[in-house]
Protein backbone atom coordinates (compact mmCIF):
# COMPACT_ATOMS: atom_id res chain seq x y z
CA UNK A 1 0.00 0.00 0.00
CA UNK A 2 1.14 3.89 -0.74
CA UNK A 3 -0.09 6.00 2.31
CA UNK A 4 -0.40 9.39 0.66
CA UNK A 5 -0.97 11.81 3.63
CA UNK A 6 -0.52 11.94 7.08
CA UNK A 7 -2.51 9.46 8.66
CA UNK A 8 -5.73 10.72 11.07
CA UNK A 9 -7.21 8.96 13.25
CA UNK A 10 -7.35 8.13 17.30
CA UNK A 11 -5.39 5.98 19.74
CA UNK A 12 -6.39 4.81 23.21
CA UNK A 13 -3.11 5.14 25.25
CA UNK A 14 -3.29 9.07 26.25
CA UNK A 15 -6.14 8.62 28.18
CA UNK A 16 -6.90 5.31 28.90
CA UNK A 17 -3.96 3.03 28.85
CA UNK A 18 -5.05 -0.01 30.19
CA UNK A 19 -8.02 0.98 31.09
CA UNK A 20 -9.43 -0.78 27.60
CA UNK A 21 -12.48 -2.82 26.52
CA UNK A 22 -14.63 -3.47 23.76
CA UNK A 23 -17.23 -0.97 24.98
CA UNK A 24 -15.03 1.80 24.76
CA UNK A 25 -14.07 0.55 20.99
CA UNK A 26 -17.65 0.75 19.86
CA UNK A 27 -18.68 3.68 21.69
CA UNK A 28 -15.18 6.14 20.61
CA UNK A 29 -16.12 4.41 16.94
CA UNK A 30 -19.67 5.47 17.79
CA UNK A 31 -18.87 9.27 18.42
CA UNK A 32 -16.16 8.99 15.55
CA UNK A 33 -19.02 9.01 13.42
CA UNK A 34 -21.98 10.82 15.20
CA UNK A 35 -19.14 14.14 15.43
CA UNK A 36 -18.44 14.36 12.40
CA UNK A 37 -14.39 13.50 12.82
CA UNK A 38 -14.48 10.59 10.34
CA UNK A 39 -16.10 12.98 7.78
CA UNK A 40 -13.30 16.13 8.51
CA UNK A 41 -10.73 12.80 7.70
CA UNK A 42 -9.95 10.72 11.25
CA UNK A 43 -10.77 7.48 10.07
CA UNK A 44 -8.14 5.31 12.17
CA UNK A 45 -8.99 3.61 15.26
CA UNK A 46 -6.51 2.58 17.04
CA UNK A 47 -6.39 -0.10 20.25
CA UNK A 48 -2.57 0.60 22.05
CA UNK A 49 -1.10 -1.85 24.36
CA UNK A 50 -2.85 -4.02 26.98
CA UNK A 51 -5.28 -5.49 24.67
CA UNK A 52 -3.73 -9.13 25.04
CA UNK A 53 -3.88 -11.85 27.67
CA UNK A 54 -0.23 -12.38 29.65
CA UNK A 55 0.47 -15.40 27.61
CA UNK A 56 -0.08 -16.97 24.05
CA UNK A 57 -2.11 -20.16 23.31
CA UNK A 58 -0.92 -23.64 22.98
CA UNK A 59 -0.15 -22.82 19.33
CA UNK A 60 1.51 -19.66 19.99
CA UNK A 61 -1.37 -17.29 19.51
CA UNK A 62 -2.16 -13.41 20.67
CA UNK A 63 -5.13 -13.88 22.22
CA UNK A 64 -7.50 -10.67 23.12
CA UNK A 65 -8.03 -10.78 26.86
CA UNK A 66 -11.58 -12.25 27.04
CA UNK A 67 -12.98 -9.88 30.39
CA UNK A 68 -12.01 -7.29 27.66
CA UNK A 69 -12.96 -8.04 24.67
CA UNK A 70 -15.81 -10.65 25.68
CA UNK A 71 -16.68 -10.74 21.67
CA UNK A 72 -13.56 -11.30 20.30
CA UNK A 73 -11.33 -9.21 18.42
CA UNK A 74 -12.81 -10.04 14.88
CA UNK A 75 -16.22 -8.58 16.40
CA UNK A 76 -14.42 -5.61 17.56
CA UNK A 77 -12.60 -5.33 14.25
CA UNK A 78 -16.04 -5.98 11.84
CA UNK A 79 -17.56 -3.27 14.44
CA UNK A 80 -15.60 -0.56 13.83
CA UNK A 81 -15.31 -1.39 9.99
CA UNK A 82 -19.28 -1.04 10.00
CA UNK A 83 -18.81 2.47 11.25
CA UNK A 84 -16.67 3.26 7.62
CA UNK A 85 -13.55 3.32 10.15
CA UNK A 86 -10.28 1.44 10.10
CA UNK A 87 -9.25 -0.41 12.52
CA UNK A 88 -5.47 -0.41 14.32
CA UNK A 89 -3.61 -2.38 17.00
CA UNK A 90 -0.69 -2.43 18.83
CA UNK A 91 2.90 -4.97 18.92
CA UNK A 92 6.36 -4.64 19.53
CA UNK A 93 9.68 -5.66 18.10
CA UNK A 94 10.48 -7.12 21.51
CA UNK A 95 10.09 -10.29 24.04
CA UNK A 96 7.23 -8.29 25.46
CA UNK A 97 5.10 -5.01 25.04
CA UNK A 98 5.93 -1.90 27.07
CA UNK A 99 3.52 -2.81 29.42
CA UNK A 100 4.62 -6.59 29.45
CA UNK A 101 2.06 -7.98 27.36
CA UNK A 102 3.76 -10.93 24.89
CA UNK A 103 5.51 -9.09 22.03
CA UNK A 104 5.96 -10.34 18.59
CA UNK A 105 10.21 -10.98 18.57
CA UNK A 106 10.45 -14.67 17.15
CA UNK A 107 6.45 -14.85 16.29
CA UNK A 108 6.01 -12.02 13.93
CA UNK A 109 4.89 -13.89 10.88
CA UNK A 110 2.03 -15.68 12.78
CA UNK A 111 1.09 -12.38 14.80
CA UNK A 112 0.61 -10.56 11.32
CA UNK A 113 -1.53 -13.37 9.91
CA UNK A 114 -3.71 -12.97 13.40
CA UNK A 115 -3.33 -9.47 12.68
CA UNK A 116 -4.84 -9.87 9.21
CA UNK A 117 -7.16 -12.59 9.93
CA UNK A 118 -8.93 -10.13 12.42
CA UNK A 119 -9.33 -7.27 10.20
CA UNK A 120 -6.70 -5.01 11.59
CA UNK A 121 -6.03 -1.84 8.82
CA UNK A 122 -3.28 -0.62 11.24
CA UNK A 123 -0.15 -1.50 13.18
CA UNK A 124 1.53 0.85 15.95
CA UNK A 125 4.94 -1.85 16.90
CA UNK A 126 6.64 -0.49 19.37
CA UNK A 127 10.52 -0.68 20.78
CA UNK A 128 10.69 -2.20 24.40
CA UNK A 129 12.43 -5.29 25.21
CA UNK A 130 14.32 -5.28 22.17
CA UNK A 131 17.23 -7.88 22.28
CA UNK A 132 20.50 -6.81 22.92
CA UNK A 133 21.97 -8.49 19.84
CA UNK A 134 19.04 -7.34 17.31
CA UNK A 135 18.78 -3.94 15.17
CA UNK A 136 15.81 -2.07 14.71
CA UNK A 137 15.90 -2.05 11.35
CA UNK A 138 16.13 -5.87 10.91
CA UNK A 139 13.11 -6.38 13.08
CA UNK A 140 10.87 -3.23 11.55
CA UNK A 141 12.02 -4.47 7.96
CA UNK A 142 10.98 -8.22 9.00
CA UNK A 143 7.39 -7.44 10.72
CA UNK A 144 6.72 -5.18 7.69
CA UNK A 145 7.91 -7.86 5.04
CA UNK A 146 5.28 -10.41 7.63
CA UNK A 147 2.41 -8.14 6.89
CA UNK A 148 2.80 -7.33 3.52
CA UNK A 149 2.88 -11.34 3.18
CA UNK A 150 -0.54 -11.79 4.56
CA UNK A 151 -2.07 -9.87 1.42
CA UNK A 152 -4.05 -7.53 3.43
CA UNK A 153 -3.03 -3.42 3.47
CA UNK A 154 -2.22 -2.60 6.86
CA UNK A 155 -0.58 0.47 7.57
CA UNK A 156 2.91 -0.02 9.80
CA UNK A 157 3.29 2.50 12.56
CA UNK A 158 6.79 2.25 13.34
CA UNK A 159 7.18 3.10 17.40
CA UNK A 160 10.84 3.33 17.96
CA UNK A 161 11.05 6.99 19.72
CA UNK A 162 13.65 7.99 17.61
CA UNK A 163 16.40 5.79 18.88
CA UNK A 164 19.27 4.25 17.04
CA UNK A 165 19.46 7.23 14.36
CA UNK A 166 15.90 5.85 13.11
CA UNK A 167 15.37 8.89 10.64
CA UNK A 168 19.05 7.23 9.12
CA UNK A 169 17.14 3.68 8.24
CA UNK A 170 13.13 3.87 8.74
CA UNK A 171 12.39 4.19 5.16
CA UNK A 172 14.04 1.72 4.56
CA UNK A 173 12.03 -1.17 6.46
CA UNK A 174 8.30 -0.47 4.70
CA UNK A 175 7.29 1.38 7.70
CA UNK A 176 4.94 3.68 6.55
CA UNK A 177 4.84 6.20 9.96
CA UNK A 178 7.94 6.80 12.31
CA UNK A 179 7.87 8.36 15.99
CA UNK A 180 10.91 10.81 15.53
CA UNK A 181 10.14 11.64 19.28
CA UNK A 182 10.05 10.86 23.11
CA UNK A 183 6.76 9.88 24.19
CA UNK A 184 3.82 12.61 24.92
CA UNK A 185 2.37 13.65 28.11
CA UNK A 186 0.04 16.52 28.69
CA UNK A 187 2.05 19.15 29.76
CA UNK A 188 3.34 22.40 27.48
CA UNK A 189 6.49 21.52 28.51
CA UNK A 190 6.73 17.95 26.66
CA UNK A 191 4.92 19.82 23.69
CA UNK A 192 7.55 22.54 23.52
CA UNK A 193 9.86 19.48 23.85
CA UNK A 194 8.94 17.11 21.29
CA UNK A 195 8.23 20.67 18.82
CA UNK A 196 12.21 21.24 18.99
CA UNK A 197 12.67 17.34 18.66
CA UNK A 198 10.91 17.91 15.27
CA UNK A 199 12.96 21.00 14.54
CA UNK A 200 15.75 19.81 14.82
CA UNK A 201 15.48 17.23 12.25
CA UNK A 202 14.36 19.40 10.48
CA UNK A 203 10.81 18.55 9.76
CA UNK A 204 12.46 15.39 7.84
CA UNK A 205 9.37 13.58 6.45
CA UNK A 206 8.42 11.83 3.19
CA UNK A 207 5.62 10.36 1.66
CA UNK A 208 4.26 6.94 2.79
CA UNK A 209 7.01 7.20 5.46
CA UNK A 210 5.93 10.21 8.11
CA UNK A 211 7.31 11.51 11.19
CA UNK A 212 5.10 11.13 13.61
CA UNK A 213 5.53 13.76 16.53
CA UNK A 214 3.49 11.31 18.77
CA UNK A 215 -0.05 11.84 19.68
CA UNK A 216 -2.36 15.00 19.95
CA UNK A 217 -3.00 15.81 23.56
CA UNK A 218 -5.54 18.42 22.91
CA UNK A 219 -8.57 18.14 24.73
CA UNK A 220 -7.21 16.39 27.37
CA UNK A 221 -7.82 18.94 29.78
CA UNK A 222 -5.38 17.39 32.57
CA UNK A 223 -8.02 14.09 32.42
CA UNK A 224 -6.19 10.54 31.23
CA UNK A 225 -3.88 8.55 31.98
CA UNK A 226 -0.81 10.80 29.95
CA UNK A 227 -2.01 13.89 31.39
CA UNK A 228 0.70 15.96 33.83
CA UNK A 229 -0.99 19.52 33.79
CA UNK A 230 -3.51 20.56 31.41
CA UNK A 231 -2.92 23.08 28.63
CA UNK A 232 -5.29 25.79 27.57
CA UNK A 233 -6.72 26.80 24.48
CA UNK A 234 -3.76 28.47 22.94
CA UNK A 235 -1.64 25.79 23.76
CA UNK A 236 -3.62 23.39 22.23
CA UNK A 237 -3.77 25.46 19.33
CA UNK A 238 -0.23 25.80 18.97
CA UNK A 239 0.58 22.17 19.19
CA UNK A 240 -1.79 21.01 16.47
CA UNK A 241 -0.71 23.84 14.32
CA UNK A 242 2.44 22.81 14.57
CA UNK A 243 2.07 19.05 14.57
CA UNK A 244 -0.15 19.47 10.91
CA UNK A 245 2.63 22.35 9.83
CA UNK A 246 5.39 19.42 10.24
CA UNK A 247 3.20 17.00 8.23
CA UNK A 248 2.67 14.93 11.27
CA UNK A 249 -0.03 12.26 11.32
CA UNK A 250 -2.89 13.50 13.57
CA UNK A 251 -3.69 10.98 16.14
CA UNK A 252 -6.52 12.03 18.64
CA UNK A 253 -5.22 11.06 22.29
CA UNK A 254 -8.19 12.72 24.26
CA UNK A 255 -11.83 10.94 24.73
CA UNK A 256 -13.46 12.22 22.15
CA UNK A 257 -16.64 11.06 23.78
CA UNK A 258 -16.06 13.85 26.16
CA UNK A 259 -14.43 16.77 23.53
CA UNK A 260 -15.03 20.43 24.49
CA UNK A 261 -15.83 23.58 22.13
CA UNK A 262 -12.26 24.20 21.98
CA UNK A 263 -11.16 20.80 21.67
CA UNK A 264 -13.67 20.38 18.60
CA UNK A 265 -12.76 24.13 17.54
CA UNK A 266 -9.08 22.88 16.63
CA UNK A 267 -9.35 19.35 15.57
CA UNK A 268 -12.53 20.04 13.09
CA UNK A 269 -10.05 22.93 11.70
CA UNK A 270 -10.03 21.80 7.93
CA UNK A 271 -8.18 25.04 6.71
CA UNK A 272 -5.35 23.50 8.91
CA UNK A 273 -6.18 19.35 7.79
CA UNK A 274 -5.55 20.58 4.54
CA UNK A 275 -2.58 22.14 5.83
CA UNK A 276 -1.53 18.59 6.51
CA UNK A 277 -2.75 16.76 4.23
CA UNK A 278 -1.60 18.73 1.21
CA UNK A 279 -0.64 16.11 -1.25
CA UNK A 280 2.69 17.65 -1.99
CA UNK A 281 3.51 16.40 1.10
CA UNK A 282 6.95 19.11 0.45
CA UNK A 283 8.03 19.70 4.59
CA UNK A 284 7.89 22.95 5.99
CA UNK A 285 11.21 25.26 6.12
CA UNK A 286 12.01 27.56 8.75
CA UNK A 287 12.63 30.79 7.49
CA UNK A 288 14.49 33.34 10.05
CA UNK A 289 11.81 36.62 9.80
CA UNK A 290 12.45 38.25 13.09
CA UNK A 291 13.16 41.65 14.10
CA UNK A 292 14.40 42.57 17.52
CA UNK A 293 13.85 45.54 19.60
CA UNK A 294 13.47 45.61 23.60
CA UNK A 295 11.65 42.85 25.19
CA UNK A 296 10.94 41.02 21.92
CA UNK A 297 12.34 37.24 21.77
CA UNK A 298 15.42 38.56 20.23
CA UNK A 299 17.44 34.73 20.54
CA UNK A 300 14.60 32.83 18.56
CA UNK A 301 14.70 29.94 20.84
CA UNK A 302 11.65 28.20 20.89
CA UNK A 303 10.04 30.52 17.89
CA UNK A 304 9.51 29.17 14.72
CA UNK A 305 8.49 30.52 11.49
CA UNK A 306 7.73 27.92 8.87
CA UNK A 307 6.97 28.22 5.46
CA UNK A 308 5.13 25.85 3.61
CA UNK A 309 4.21 25.30 -0.62
CA UNK A 310 1.12 23.90 -1.66
CA UNK A 311 0.31 21.79 -4.21
CA UNK A 312 -1.24 24.30 -6.08
CA UNK A 313 1.08 27.21 -5.55
CA UNK A 314 -0.31 28.13 -2.20
CA UNK A 315 1.83 28.98 0.67
CA UNK A 316 1.33 28.23 3.96
CA UNK A 317 3.13 30.03 6.97
CA UNK A 318 2.84 29.48 10.48
CA UNK A 319 4.33 31.45 13.22
CA UNK A 320 4.91 29.27 16.32
CA UNK A 321 5.75 30.94 19.89
CA UNK A 322 7.14 28.19 22.68
CA UNK A 323 8.78 30.86 24.58
CA UNK A 324 8.10 33.07 27.13
CA UNK A 325 8.00 36.29 25.77
CA UNK A 326 6.57 37.41 23.07
CA UNK A 327 8.07 36.85 19.13
CA UNK A 328 7.72 40.06 16.76
CA UNK A 329 8.02 38.68 12.99
CA UNK A 330 7.70 39.89 9.69
CA UNK A 331 7.51 38.09 6.61
CA UNK A 332 7.67 39.83 3.06
CA UNK A 333 6.83 37.79 0.00
CA UNK A 334 10.30 37.79 -1.64
CA UNK A 335 11.07 35.61 1.36
CA UNK A 336 8.54 33.18 0.40
CA UNK A 337 10.20 33.18 -3.27
CA UNK A 338 6.93 35.83 -4.43
CA UNK A 339 9.16 37.96 -6.36
CA UNK A 340 8.20 41.42 -7.42
CA UNK A 341 8.54 40.63 -11.57
CA UNK A 342 6.19 37.45 -10.99
CA UNK A 343 2.82 37.91 -12.60
CA UNK A 344 0.98 37.17 -9.23
CA UNK A 345 -1.32 38.38 -6.72
CA UNK A 346 -2.49 37.06 -3.29
CA UNK A 347 -4.67 37.32 -0.29
CA UNK A 348 -3.29 36.42 3.03
CA UNK A 349 -6.20 33.98 4.96
CA UNK A 350 -6.13 33.17 8.66
CA UNK A 351 -6.25 29.56 9.63
CA UNK A 352 -7.81 30.25 12.80
CA UNK A 353 -10.25 32.79 12.20
CA UNK A 354 -10.92 32.29 8.66
CA UNK A 355 -10.29 36.31 7.93
CA UNK A 356 -8.37 37.74 5.34
CA UNK A 357 -5.85 39.98 6.47
CA UNK A 358 -5.17 43.82 4.91
CA UNK A 359 -0.90 43.63 4.61
CA UNK A 360 1.51 46.39 5.19
CA UNK A 361 3.60 47.07 1.62
CA UNK A 362 2.80 43.29 1.17
CA UNK A 363 4.44 42.65 4.23
CA UNK A 364 3.00 40.47 6.95
CA UNK A 365 3.59 42.12 10.57
CA UNK A 366 2.43 39.90 13.34
CA UNK A 367 3.30 40.30 17.14
CA UNK A 368 2.86 36.19 18.66
CA UNK A 369 2.20 36.16 22.41
CA UNK A 370 3.94 33.16 24.41
CA UNK A 371 2.72 29.89 23.82
CA UNK A 372 1.05 31.45 20.76
CA UNK A 373 0.23 30.64 17.29
CA UNK A 374 -0.79 32.04 14.26
CA UNK A 375 -1.09 30.35 10.63
CA UNK A 376 -1.91 31.88 7.07
CA UNK A 377 -2.36 30.44 3.17
CA UNK A 378 -1.26 32.93 0.88
CA UNK A 379 -3.68 32.35 -1.53
CA UNK A 380 -1.65 32.38 -4.89
CA UNK A 381 -3.75 33.49 -8.04
CA UNK A 382 -2.33 34.69 -11.45
CA UNK A 383 -2.19 38.31 -11.62
CA UNK B 1 24.06 6.81 41.84
CA UNK B 2 23.34 10.46 40.63
CA UNK B 3 22.32 13.68 41.43
CA UNK B 4 19.73 15.54 41.10
CA UNK B 5 20.60 18.46 38.44
CA UNK B 6 18.02 21.02 40.23
CA UNK B 7 19.07 20.69 43.70
CA UNK B 8 21.89 18.42 44.18
CA UNK B 9 20.10 15.77 46.29
CA UNK B 10 21.02 12.14 45.50
CA UNK B 11 18.58 10.77 43.50
CA UNK B 12 16.39 7.00 43.89
CA UNK B 13 16.64 4.80 41.14
CA UNK B 14 12.77 4.88 40.83
CA UNK B 15 13.46 9.24 40.53
CA UNK B 16 15.86 8.42 37.75
CA UNK B 17 13.29 5.77 36.58
CA UNK B 18 10.29 8.44 37.03
CA UNK B 19 12.61 11.47 35.31
CA UNK B 20 13.04 8.97 31.64
CA UNK B 21 9.66 8.05 31.59
CA UNK B 22 7.97 11.25 31.49
CA UNK B 23 10.79 13.83 30.58
CA UNK B 24 12.78 11.24 27.99
CA UNK B 25 14.36 8.46 28.67
CA UNK B 26 17.60 9.14 26.38
CA UNK B 27 18.32 12.02 29.43
CA UNK B 28 21.82 11.53 31.11
CA UNK B 29 21.21 13.77 34.09
CA UNK B 30 17.82 13.50 35.88
CA UNK B 31 15.25 15.79 38.52
CA UNK B 32 14.51 14.87 41.70
CA UNK B 33 11.28 14.04 42.42
CA UNK B 34 10.48 17.95 43.62
CA UNK B 35 12.52 19.87 40.97
CA UNK B 36 10.45 17.26 38.47
CA UNK B 37 7.35 18.76 39.87
CA UNK B 38 8.78 21.83 39.57
CA UNK B 39 9.50 21.41 35.98
CA UNK B 40 6.36 20.66 35.06
CA UNK B 41 4.16 23.00 37.21
CA UNK B 42 2.41 19.78 38.84
CA UNK B 43 2.25 18.52 41.92
CA UNK B 44 4.64 16.07 43.85
CA UNK B 45 1.67 13.84 44.56
CA UNK B 46 0.55 13.86 41.03
CA UNK B 47 4.32 12.43 39.97
CA UNK B 48 4.20 9.79 42.94
CA UNK B 49 0.72 8.65 41.40
CA UNK B 50 2.32 8.51 38.20
CA UNK B 51 5.36 6.49 39.41
CA UNK B 52 2.20 4.03 41.11
CA UNK B 53 1.02 3.69 38.22
CA UNK B 54 3.95 2.55 35.75
CA UNK B 55 5.64 0.28 38.69
CA UNK B 56 2.01 -1.49 37.98
CA UNK B 57 2.30 -1.76 34.53
CA UNK B 58 5.58 -3.61 34.84
CA UNK B 59 7.72 -1.16 33.98
CA UNK B 60 10.90 -2.45 34.05
CA UNK B 61 12.76 0.86 34.49
CA UNK B 62 11.61 0.76 38.49
CA UNK B 63 13.03 -0.74 41.04
CA UNK B 64 10.01 -3.07 41.82
CA UNK B 65 10.23 -4.73 38.37
CA UNK B 66 13.83 -5.50 37.92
Amino acid sequence: MFVQSPPMGFNTWNTFMEEINEDLIKSTADMMVESGLLAAGYNYLVIDDCWALRERDAEGNLVADPEKFPSGMKAVADYVHSKGLKFGMYSCVGTMTCARYPGSYGHEYRDAKTFADWGVDFLKYDYCFRPKNTKGVDLYRKMAIALKKTGRDILFSACSWGHDETKEWIDATGANMWRATGDIKESWQHIRDLARQGAEMNFRNWANCFADLDMLVVGMNGEGACSITACNADEYRTHFGFWAMAGSPLMIGCDIRKMDETAKEILFNKDIIAINQDSDMNRPLQIAASDEQGDWNESGEDTYTLVKVLENGDIAVGFFNFSEKKMRRYVTPSMLGLDADMPIQFKVKDLWNGEYVELSNETLFRIIQPHCCEIYRYEVANG
Amino acid sequence: MADCIGCGRELTQNEIALHKKIKDVRDTEFFCIHCLAGYYKCEVSALEEKMKHYIFLGCPLFEENQ
